[in-house]
């Protein structure tokens, strides 16, 4: 029995622009498991990344519900919402945003010293390990600018989970790398999620699809389809995308 | 031209480049300036025309009655440079006069009322059509006097024609006096009745009038024909006939008007420097400005080059958006100005007795202000040739390199301080932009700290000379050297330590055949403290101030010729001090010393060791010496107390101006740079939001932040005034003959502005971070 960690009912999130109100949103119902690695497709302005700040409490959503840890995140506050982005959600962008002028380990520990129960020391430590893993050990001193774009989506990676957070949202987080550092960052949220960490990631990129273990197909601000995949296992890459390519085409993709 | 305009108009529209910002400057800069230009030119015209109107001369020399000898009167007539001259009788008090009961310790002068006079209407918004006629017992007072004494019409003024006899008169009207009529000049003119004048005019020519309290005088009048300067004229004048030689008192017209807009030009040099600062403010922010628009529009503007926009199409677009914001900031600072000329028309007649009218002039503003944007817009030009740099394929590329990074240091981040921490980061790599802010706050910190400075120096007991005498006592004709030990015998039977000097002055004297004033004492040590040198010892030594060492080309070492009344004396420089006695130009030396060229006595300064006893004193020294001299207490503190408060008021003033224009100015700075700031660091604001900072740590970073900048600009503000304050007051000050101000920093010179900028840097840098509100992290998404 899958766990529900994040519940969307009835959301709906609309826009007003130029006194005409886009409905980006119309209704979603959605239960984000535990441990899964859900991934959210779909066209261009479906809604895909409203969904994900939606439920993640970055953005509110017009109407309906998120419900997180029995608490309903419509209906925090700015600071609420704020603490539960520092404690329990991680963020990875598909620009990375990584403050420029602060090296990539600052880049990753600030944001951590934010946390006054854990000791700086502790931060530390536990960053240096994750540059460890995540490789990109010998540039933590190095600023953003002089480092590849898939070091910095690694780095941006690390600021997400260092506080251990209950969800990572990922948006496009390989909209911007290459094919040798999208490979990189794909296998890095894979392991992650192997190891228990919860993703929910937005991507229109059919490799980053295949990583998931569910993937949702959203349409007009409405899920429209859904596939439920066993764990990522390179050897079966192939014929997992295949069978992704066809239920997209299914889904007029 | 079309496209440029639809470029500007864009910009406008779309907030870019500080538009708002740099009107808001310019008008403050403008209304800074407007309002003191407009009133020291509206002073200098009207007191011009009053004196045009009283018919003063350019020249106007003091006699006592016979000395204005037909000699001289050939003199002028033959004198080609000398247009006319024309003479006036007067009266002079030599003695006290009372208002309202109030001993004045003015010289005073009495003259036949006559239709020129300029008599205030009731409401002060200008004069009568005619001064009605006097009635004996009638008197017409200036109307500065009256403003400080706080008098009316039906007050008393008593003039002391004897040691027991007083003329009363009554207050009838107030005149506008532009001869002496400013609280500054120590000389009053009334105007009496023809019937009074007359009546004690017999009354000395018959005896009854004690000639040693009011004696008849002429005033003389000279008109140049402008080819020479008066002090050549005067010179060549005495040359040929003694002009000076025989005079009391000798004036140029420029002097006194010099003297009436003494507190004008000091305030408008004062604004001038402030501008002139604030104007550096505005060309950094608008480097600023500048800088960082095409930075943050870096690929906006090379799809305008790819669309086939010139490079000076695209400057042309920037030039004329500032010119536009900087031409309607000086119209909108012109119109603030208004009622701040009103203010200060209406105090600058209390103090000068002047009327002018509170128009702005347009001219001279317009003037000023359309330099600034001239030399404004070379800055622009130059500052935008980066545009010719600006390769369309690289900024469409987004090859620019980030644009809010420009340097680090090393600052290590702390969890204990993080806030600090980040703040220092943010400061420190973004030094190039911040820079600006600190210089900023380095010249209002100067300013400010040199203003405070100036108004908490300026100690009017010591600029007027006055020393805290218990009395003094006025030497009559017949008063010799062999009276002074029979006066001390006397004092120290009344006083344990009584102390007495002996002091004579001339206000014309040739000194290297320049004219200056002359102070002789045997009181050196009490009166005057050399800035450099010594006092003098012997009859042949002076001391001279700087102006008079400037003038003369004459310094310590050198010897100097001093003629009066045919005497002529060579002296030896051997101190420099400084006086704002006769503005500056003026020497001294010892009473022995001056007795070389004729000098007496006729003035005597007490000092007591109890001075409860100056009255007791003075009875006593008027019973036993009454034949040879009036003694009386000093009053002066009281006498002068009103004016000192009027001073007082007007340095208040000062104050409030400058702490409230600079408490504007820091506002719409900062509000500015925190702007341009929260635009270029959008982006991070957001991530830090997204990763868990909240609105408030944002707001405290980036407040923190301005405060850091505000602390660190004091201290080199601080470092500033500390080197440059002394030497920039000084010549400030040079106009009232003070040449080396001097008045150390204080805990209050230093603490309130540091204090008043630090505030409004935490404060406004808060305020305006509310903007940290509007960025939502969904800013950071890319669908």
């Amino acid at each position: 029995m899958n766990e529900a960690i994040l519940t969307a009912k009835k959301l709906c999130k609309s826009f007003a622009a130029n006194g005409v109100q886009n409905h980006v949103l119309t209704g979603i119902d959605l239960e984000v498991y535990k441990g899964d690695l859900t991934v959210v497709m779909g066209a261009s302005g479906s809604g895909k990344s409203t969904l994900l700040y939606s439920l993640s409490g970055m953005d509110r959503a017009t109407s309906g519900e998120v419900i997180y840890g029995g608490r309903d995140l419509v209906k925090l506050s700015e600071k609420e919402l704020t603490l539960l982005r520092r404690k329990d959600f991680g963020f990875v962008f598909q620009k990375m945003h990584l403050v420029s002028n602060m090296t990539m380990f600052e880049n990753v520990v600030v944001p951590a010293y934010l946390d006054k129960n854990i000791p700086a020391q502790e931060t530390d430590k536990t960053a240096l390990e994750l540059f460890k893993v995540m490789g990109i050990d010998e540039v933590k001193t190095h600023l953003p600018s002089q480092c590849s774009g898939g070091e910095q989506q690694r780095c941006a990676i690390i600021r997400a989970v260092i506080s251990k957070p209950a969800v990572l949202f990922a948006d496009e987080p390989t909209g911007a790398l290459n094919r040798r550092n999208t490979t990189e960052v794909l296998d890095l949220l894979t392991r992650l999620n192997r190891e228990g960490q919860s993703v929910f990631m937005v991507t229109h990129d059919i490799r980053a699809a295949i990583r998931g273990t569910r993937i949702i197909y959203i349409e007009d601000g409405n899920i429209s389809g859904e596939l439920t995949l066993p764990p990522f296992d390179p050897e079966s890459e192939k014929s997992r995308e295949t069978q992704v390519n066809s239920w997209l085409t299914s889904m007029h993709w | 031209m079309r496209s440029v305009m639809f470029l500007v108009r864009n910009n406008i529209k779309h907030k870019t480049g500080a538009f708002k910002g740099i009107i808001a400057l310019m008008a403050i800069i403008v209304f800074s300036f407007s309002g003191s230009v407009s009133n020291s030119k509206n002073l200098d015209r009207a007191l011009n025309a009053s004196l045009d109107h009283y018919k003063v001369g350019d020249i106007v020399m003091t006699y006592a009655e016979g000395k204005l000898t037909d000699n001289i009167k050939n003199g002028l007539d033959t004198n080609g440079h000398v247009s006319s001259w024309r003479t006036e009788q007067m009266l002079y008090v030599g003695m006290e006069y009372f208002l309202n009961g109030k001993n004045q310790n003015i010289d005073t002068r009495l003259f036949r009322e006559k239709d020129e006079i300029k008599l205030f209407n009731d409401d002060e918004t200008g004069f009568v059509d005619k001064a009605p006629k006097l009635s004996s017992g009638e008197v017409y007072v200036p109307y500065s006097l009256g403003k400080v004494e706080k008098l009316k019409k039906g007050d008393t003024l008593e003039i002391q024609t004897s040691p027991s006899t007083r003329e009363r008169f009554t207050v009838k009207g107030f005149t506008e006096e532009p001869l002496y009529g400013t609280s500054l000049v120590a000389y009053e003119i009334f105007f009496i009745s023809s019937e009074d004048y007359d009546r004690i005019a017999a009354g000395i020519d018959s005896g009854e009038v004690n000639t040693n309290y009011i004696y008849k005088t002429e005033m003389l009048h000279i008109f140049s024909d402008g080819e020479l300067k008066p002090f050549s004229l005067v010179k060549e004048l005495n040359d040929q006939c003694g002009l000076v030689d025989e005079s009391m008192l000798y004036v140029t017209r420029n002097e006194l008007a010099s003297y009436t807009e003494l507190y004008a030009d000091t305030g408008t040099s004062l604004l001038y420097i402030f501008v002139g600062l604030l104007a550096v403010v505005v060309v950094l922010m608008m480097l600023n400005s500048i800088n960082s628009t095409i930075e943050m529009q870096y690929v906006d503007l090379g799809i305008l080059k790819s669309q086939g926009f010139t490079v000076w199409q695209i400057r042309a677009a920037y030039m004329l958006q500032y010119i536009i914001a900087l031409l309607i900031g000086t119209v909108i600072g012109l119109i603030l100005s208004v009622p701040l000329l009103k203010v200060l028309g209406s105090m600058f007649r209390t103090v000068t007795g002047i009327h002018t009218d509170c128009s702005i002039d347009f001219l001279s503003c317009g003037l000023i202000a359309l330099g600034m944007i001239g030399v404004f817009t070379v800055i622009i030009l130059l500052t935008t040739r980066k545009l010719g740099r600006l390769s369309p394929v690289n900024a469409l590329n987004n090859a620019h390199r980030d644009v809010h990074f420009t340097g680090r240091l090393n600052a290590p981040m702390k969890q204990k301080a993080l806030s600090l921490s980040v703040s220092l980061r943010q400061l420190t790599s973004g030094m190039r932009h911040y820079i600006f802010i600190f210089v900023i706050t380095v010249i209002l910190m100067f300013f400010m700290t040199t203003v405070f400075n100036l108004c908490r120096g300026l100690n009017f007991r010591e600029i007027f000379g006055e020393v805290n005498t218990a009395g003094f006592a006025k030497l009559f004709n017949e008063f010799s050297d062999e009276d002074k030990p029979r006066i001390a015998e006397k004092l120290r039977e009344l006083d344990t330590e009584p102390e007495i000097y002996y002091v004579s002055y001339i206000d014309n004297i040739l000194a290297d055949d320049i004219l200056f004033g002359v102070t002789a004492t045997d009181g050196l040590e009490k009166y005057f403290k050399p800035i450099e040198g010594k006092l003098p010892e012997f009859d042949n030594e002076m001391i001279v101030t700087r102006i008079f060492s400037e003038e003369t080309g004459k310094g310590i070492g050198d010897s100097v010729t001093v003629s009066n009344e045919g005497k002529k004396a060579e002296y030896l420089i051997v101190g420099i001090y400084q006086t704002t006695s006769q503005a500056g130009r003026i020497f001294a030396m010892s009473l022995d010393a001056g007795k070389r060229i004729g000098m007496k006595p006729f003035q005597a300064n007490l000092f007591l060791s109890d001075n409860s006893k100056s009255e007791e004193v003075c009875k006593a020294l008027n019973e036993e010496f009454g034949g040879i001299l009036y003694s009386k207490p000093d009053d002066t503190e009281e006498s002068n107390g009103n004016l000192y408060d009027l001073i007082d008021a007007f340095l208040l003033i000062i104050i409030l101006v400058v702490v409230g224009v600079s408490s504007v100015f820091l506002l719409v700075a900062i509000s500015m740079i925190c702007r341009i700031t929260f635009l270029r660091e959008r982006t991070d604001i957001g991530i830090f939001k997204a990763t868990g900072f909240t609105t408030g740590n944002l707001r405290g970073m980036f407040s923190l932040r301005f405060l850091i900048i505000g602390i660190l600009g004091c201290i080199t503000g601080l470092v500033l005034s500390l080197c440059f304050t002394e030497k920039l007051l000084s010549q400030l000050m040079r106009i009232t003959g003070m040449t080396d101000f001097s008045a150390p920093l204080t805990v209050f010179d230093i603490l309130l502005p540091a204090g008043l900028i630090c505030g409004c840097f935490a404060g406004f840098s808060y305020m305006v971070s509310a903007m940290i509100k509007s960025v939502q992290t969904t800013e950071l998404i890319c669908e």
